[in-house]
C-alpha cells in the first residue's frame, strides 16, 4: 500500500515509541468450561479419533476459541452458544449406554455451555473498555485487534453499542497506513504475527486475555539464526491487570487455537456419487468462514486481485501453486462459478449459442472417446496422429468443458481426426478462435471493471474484513467477490467439477475464519 | 522497547522519529554525527505546510551516501528490516546517487573529456549544453581554428545546419547519449530543452555540485528493483521541496530530479539510475537487466528472484516487517549469509534505531 512521507513518519514514530503491556482478566464460568474441555479431552483418550467424538470435540473447541477470543457478551447471537449446546445435547442424547465412562463428562461440558449461553457477562469487552476509558481524546483513533474476521461485524456493532470508539480489525489491516493511538489486541501475543509487536501500528499496544492463558515473550527478531538471543522486547503489565493465576493450571495459548481439520471440511462438501466428472482440487479456506475448491491440474490458474500491484497486474491470472495465505481470490457467488464465460457470451452476441454448441459438440465426442478408451489410450492415439504433446493430463484438459481448445491448429486437427470431424476442422477451429478472443476480451473487461471498483471501494474493507463483494450487471446475476485466502489444503481432494470455483460457507465448527 | 542490531552487536535505540530531525545514530565506533548539510534543507509538504524531512528519511539518505563513499572491491550485502518500506529504496538511492556524483565530479577533467569526444566516430549522438538548455546533436569530429583544436557538434539539419564549435575548456558541455539520431533527424530550428526541471530544488539538494553539469552526465550509480508502480509514485511525488541555507523560500521538486531514472527519462536525456520491476511477469519478460554498482532490492521478491544477475554489485535489501514476502526474504538472506566471506566492518554506517541491519561481505566473482 502506498504511504506518503507523513504517514510513514507516523509509522516510524510508533515503532520508536510504542509500549506494549498485558491486561489479564478473568471469568470463572469460562475458566471452568475451558478446564472441563481439557479434562474431557484427556478422558476421551484414543476415542478422540472416533468419528462419533470428532465433531463433538470440534464443536467444544470452537466454543472455547470463541469465548476466549471474541469480545462479545456470552449470550450474543453471533456466538450462538445456545445453538451449540442444543446440537451437542442432541448428539449426546443416547451416548450414555455406549460410552458410560465418558458420557457424564461430556454432558457436564455441554451443560456449562448452556449455562454460559444465558449469561450477559462480557469480560473481554469490559477489559477492552477499561484499557481505553482512561485515554484522552486524540486525533488518532483506537483499534481492537481480533485474531479472525469471523465475528468482526458483530464486534463492530457491539463496540458501537457500548460506545467504545475503536474499530475492530485483524492483523492483515496493520500493513497499511493505519496507525492507532491505542491498539487493544484480544488474545495472547502468540495468537498474532510477530510484526504486530515488531512493527507496531500504534503508540500503545495492550494484549487483553484471560489470566489462566500462558503466553510467551515476543520473538520479534528478524534474523534469529544470525544473532541468536540479541533482541528481547518485553511486554509490561497493565496497571489494571489481574495477577497471573499462579494456583491455576495455565493453558498454553496455542492449545486454544482452532485446528484445521481438512478431512472433515472436505467431507462436508463431498462429491455427490452420481456426478462422474471429478477433478483433483485444492481446497482454499477463505476469510469470513468461506471456502472454495479450485482445479489443481498442472498449469491451472485462477484470477487474483493484488491491490498493490502495478496497474495491469492488479487483477490477473496466477498459477494455483503461487496462491496461498494472504492472496486475494476473485470468485463468483451464485449464478455459476464462472464469471468469464457469461461476459464472453455477451461479447459474442448472436454468435454465442452457435459457437458454444460447436464447442459442446466436439468436446462431447472427445469425452466419449475418453470414456470408452480411457485417457491414456486416447493420448497414445493422438500421438500417433502427430499430437506429440498428448498426455493423459492434456487429454483431460482438452476434453474439459471449461477449456476452449488446443493452442495450435495442427494439434486441433489431430483431435478432429480422432473424433471423426476432420472435414469440419476449419469451421470448428475458427469458432474456437472466436471464443478464445471473446474470453481474452472478457478478462480485460473484468480487469477494467474491477480495477475501477477496487480503487473506488479502496482496499480498506479487503484489508480489514478480508472480503468484499461487487454487483456487476454484466454477469447477469451473481456477485463477484474478492476473498482473502487464509489457508490452503496440503493435499488434493477429488471434487465434482460442478463444485469447482463456487465459494461455500463452511460449518462454523469446521472453520473459524 | 525496540532495538537495532547490526553486525552482531545490539544497542538500545529510543529516539522519537520525526521529532528530532537533528541527529541519528551511526554504527559503533563513530558516535553521533551531524547530518549532511545538503539534505538539511530538504522538506516535504504535509497538511500543516512545509516541514523538515523527518529523521528516518535523512538517515536513509545518509545511509545511501555512506554506501557510495565506502564502496570497495568486495561486494557487500546490507539488509535493512524496517517497519515500512515506504520511500526507503528511493531515499537510499538518492543518497547514493548524490554521493557517487560528488566523487565522480572531482575527476571530470575537460581536457581528458575533449580527447574522449575526439575519439568518438563522426555521427555519434550527443547533447550539448547551451546555457541552461540542452540541445540534441551529432558529433562532426574536430577542427582547428585559430590554432586551437575544437570539437564540432551539428544541432540543426539543412538548410541551416547550425553547428557549435567548442574548445577543450568547454568540452564538458558535450555528452554522448544512447539514442538513435542522425543529421537528417535533427530539427530545423532547435531551441533546446530545459536541462533541469527544478533547478532551485536540485541546486539545494546537490549542495556544491553544478546542477547543469549534473544533468549533462549519464552514469548508472544504482538500480532499484521493486514494484515500479509504487516506486514511480514515490519518485514523482510532488510534495517534496528544498530550502537553501538562510533562505525561507522552498523550491519544489521531485526525487526524479536527482535520480534521473533512465526508464522514465526521454532517450535524449541523461540518467543517473535505473529501475527494474521485481514482478516475474512485469515488462513482458523482455526488459534488459541494467548494470549497476549498487542494487537496492525494495522488498524480498526481487532479491529472491533476481539477485544472481548482479554478482559483483553491492546489494541493499529493504525488508518491510509487515510484507507477505518478509519471511521469504529473511530465509534467502540467511541462506546467502551462510556463504559470506566475512562480516562487514560498518564503522560510520548510519542506522535507524527501529531497524535491524544484517551486513556482510561476499566473495567477488
Amino acid at each position: 500500500m502506498n504511504l506518503d512521507i507523513a504517514q510513514a513518519t507516523r509509522v516510524y514514530d510508533a515503532a520508536a515509541r510504542a509500549k506494549a503491556d498485558r491486561l489479564l482478566t478473568d471469568h470463572q464460568g469460562i475458566q471452568t468450561f475451558v478446564r472441563s474441555v481439557a479434562v474431557f479431552g484427556r478422558r476421551l483418550g484414543e476415542n478422540a479419533q472416533d468419528e462419533f467424538w470428532k465433531p463433538v470435540l470440534r464443536a467444544l473447541r470452537r466454543v472455547q476459541y470463541d469465548v476466549t477470543s471474541v469480545p462479545l457478551p456470552l449470550n450474543h447471537a453471533s456466538l450462538a452458544l445456545k445453538d451449540s449446546a442444543g446440537l451437542l445435547e442432541q448428539r449426546l442424547g443416547h451416548v450414555e449406554a455406549l460410552f458410560p465412562t465418558i458420557a457424564p463428562a461430556a454432558s457436564a461440558v455441554v451443560q456449562q455451555i448452556a449455562e454460559l449461553a444465558t449469561r450477559q457477562e462480557d469480560p473481554l469487552t469490559d477489559a477492552v473498555a477499561s484499557v481505553l476509558e482512561d485515554e484522552q481524546p486524540h486525533d488518532l483513533r483506537h483499534a481492537v485487534l481480533l485474531r479472525s474476521t469471523h465475528h468482526a461485524l458483530a464486534v463492530r456493532e457491539h463496540l458501537r453499542d457500548r460506545q467504545i470508539s475503536a474499530r475492530p480489525l485483524t492483523a492483515e489491516a496493520l500493513t497499511g497506513d493505519l496507525v492507532a493511538w491505542h491498539l487493544v489486541a484480544v488474545g495472547p501475543r502468540r495468537w498474532f504475527p510477530p510484526f504486530v509487536i515488531a512493527a507496531p501500528r500504534a503508540l500503545a499496544l495492550t494484549f487483553v486475555h484471560f489470566r489462566w492463558i500462558r503466553d510467551s515473550e515476543p520473538e520479534d527478531q528478524a534474523f534469529p539464526a544470525v544473532f541468536p538471543g540479541t533482541r528481547k522486547s518485553s511486554i509490561g503489565t497493565h496497571s489494571k491487570s489481574a495477577p497471573v493465576d499462579e494456583t491455576a493450571l495455565l493453558i498454553d495459548a496455542e492449545a486454544l487455537l482452532p485446528v484445521i481439520d481438512w478431512h472433515a471440511i472436505s467431507r462436508a462438501a463431498i462429491t455427490p456419487p452420481e456426478d462422474p466428472d471429478v477433478a483433483n482440487a485444492s481446497l482454499f479456506l477463505l476469510a469470513d468462514g468461506f471456502a472454495v475448491y479450485l482445479d489443481a491440474r498442472q498449469g491451472s490458474r485462477a484470477y487474483i486481485v493484488d491491490p498493490d500491484a502495478e496497474d495491469d497486474m492488479r487483477v490477473r491470472q496466477e498459477p494455483l501453486t503461487q496462491i496461498g495465505p494472504g492472496s486475494f481470490l476473485l470468485l463468483r457467488r451464485g449464478g455459476g462459478g464462472d464469471y468469464i464465460r457469461p461476459i464472453a457470451d455477451q461479447i459474442l452476441r448472436e454468435n454465442a449459442s452457435a459457437v458454444r454448441a460447436l464447442q459442446m459438440e466436439w468436446k462431447q465426442l472427445l469425452n466419449e472417446k475418453v470414456r470408452v478408451l480411457g485417457p491414456w489410450a486416447v493420448a497414445e492415439r493422438l500421438r500417433t496422429l502427430g499430437l506429440a504433446s498428448a498426455t493423459d493430463m492434456n487429454v483431460r484438459y482438452w476434453s474439459s468443458f471449461d477449456t476452449i481448445a488446443t493452442g495450435d491448429v495442427g494439434d486441433f486437427m489431430a483431435i478432429m481426426k480422432l473424433i471423426g470431424l476432420t472435414e469440419r476442422t476449419e469451421e470448428l477451429w475458427s469458432s474456437m478462435q472466436l471464443i478464445r478472443a471473446a474470453h481474452v476480451r472478457a478478462g480485460q473487461h473484468i480487469r477494467k471493471l474491477l480495477s475501477r471498483e477496487v480503487l473506488a471501494a479502496s482496499s480498506v474493507e479487503l484489508r480489514e474484513r478480508g472480503v468484499t463483494h461487487f454487483e456487476l450487471e454484466e454477469l447477469g446475476g451473481g456477485t463477484l467477490s474478492v476473498f482473502r485466502v487464509a489457508a490452503k489444503s496440503p493435499k488434493l481432494v477429488p471434487v465434482a467439477r460442478s463444485h469447482l470455483r463456487h465459494p461455500f460457507a463452511v460449518g462454523r465448527d469446521l472453520w473459524h475464519g | 522497547m525496540f532495538m537495532v542490531i547490526y553486525v552482531g552487536t545490539a544497542s538500545n535505540g529510543d529516539g522519537a522519529y520525526g521529532l528530532d530531525p537533528q541527529e541519528h545514530e551511526t554504527a559503533p565506533g563513530s558516535g553521533r554525527r551531524p547530518l549532511d548539510p545538503a539534505y538539511g534543507g530538504l522538506c516535504y509538504r504535509s497538511h500543516l505546510g512545509w516541514e523538515p524531512i523527518p529523521a528516518w528519511a535523512r538517515t536513509l539518505f545518509d545511509f545511501g551516501s555512506w554506501l557510495a563513499n565506502t564502496r570497495g572491491p568486495q561486494p557487500r550485502v546490507l539488509a535493512l528490516v524496517l517497519p515500512t518500506r515506504t520511500f526507503a529504496g528511493p531515499f537510499i538511492l538518492t543518497g547514493t546517487v548524490i554521493g557517487a556524483a560528488r566523487m565522480s565530479y572531482k575527476s571530470n577533467d575537460p581536457a581528458i573529456h575533449f580527447e574522449i569526444l575526439a575519439s568518438l566516430p563522426v555521427g555519434t549522438p550527443v547533447t550539448v549544453r547551451d546555457g541552461s538548455r540542452q540541445k540534441r546533436g551529432i558529433l562532426l569530429g574536430t577542427e582547428v581554428r585559430e590554432g586551437a583544436r575544437r570539437i564540432r557538434v551539428q544541432v540543426e539539419k539543412p538548410p541551416g545546419e547550425l553547428t557549435h564549435s567548442l574548445p577543450p575548456s568547454l568540452a564538458l558541455r558535450v555528452r554522448p547519449i544512447e539514442a538513435d539520431l542522425s543529421a537528417d533527424q535533427l530539427p530545423k530550428n532547435q531551441k533546446g530543452k530545459a536541462l533541469v526541471r527544478h533547478a532551485g530544488f536540485l541546486g539545494c539538494v546537490l549542495g556544491g555540485l553544478d546542477s547543469y553539469e549534473y544533468a549533462l552526465h549519464s552514469e548508472a550509480h544504482g538500480l532499484l528493483v521493486g514494484n515500479t508502480r509504487i516506486l514511480r509514485h514515490e519518485i514523482f511525488d510532488p510534495r517534496l521541496g528544498a530550502k537553501a541555507a538562510n533562505q525561507r523560500a522552498v523550491y519544489e521538486g521531485k526525487l526524479q530530479d536527482v535520480l534521473r531514472v533512465r526508464q522514465w527519462q526521454a532517450t535524449d536525456q541523461h540518467f543517473r539510475s535505473d529501475v527494474l520491476t521485481a514482478s516475474p511477469r512485469g515488462g513482458n519478460g523482455t526488459s534488459a537487466i541494467p548494470v549497476a554498482p549498487l542494487v537496492i532490492f525494495d522488498g524480498a521478491e526481487g532479491f529472491v528472484r533476481l539477485r544472481h544477475h548482479w554478482p559483483d554489485a553491492d546489494w541493499v535489501v529493504v525488508l518491510d516487517r509487515t510484507a507477505r514476502s518478509f519471511s521469504d526474504g529473511v530465509a534467502a538472506l540467511v541462506q546467502d549469509w551462510v556463504k559470506r566471506d566475512d562480516n562487514l566492518p560498518a564503522q560510520g554506517m548510519p542506522v535507524l534505531p527501529v531497524s535491524e541491519v544484517l551486513a556482510y561481505g561476499r566473495r567477488a566473482r
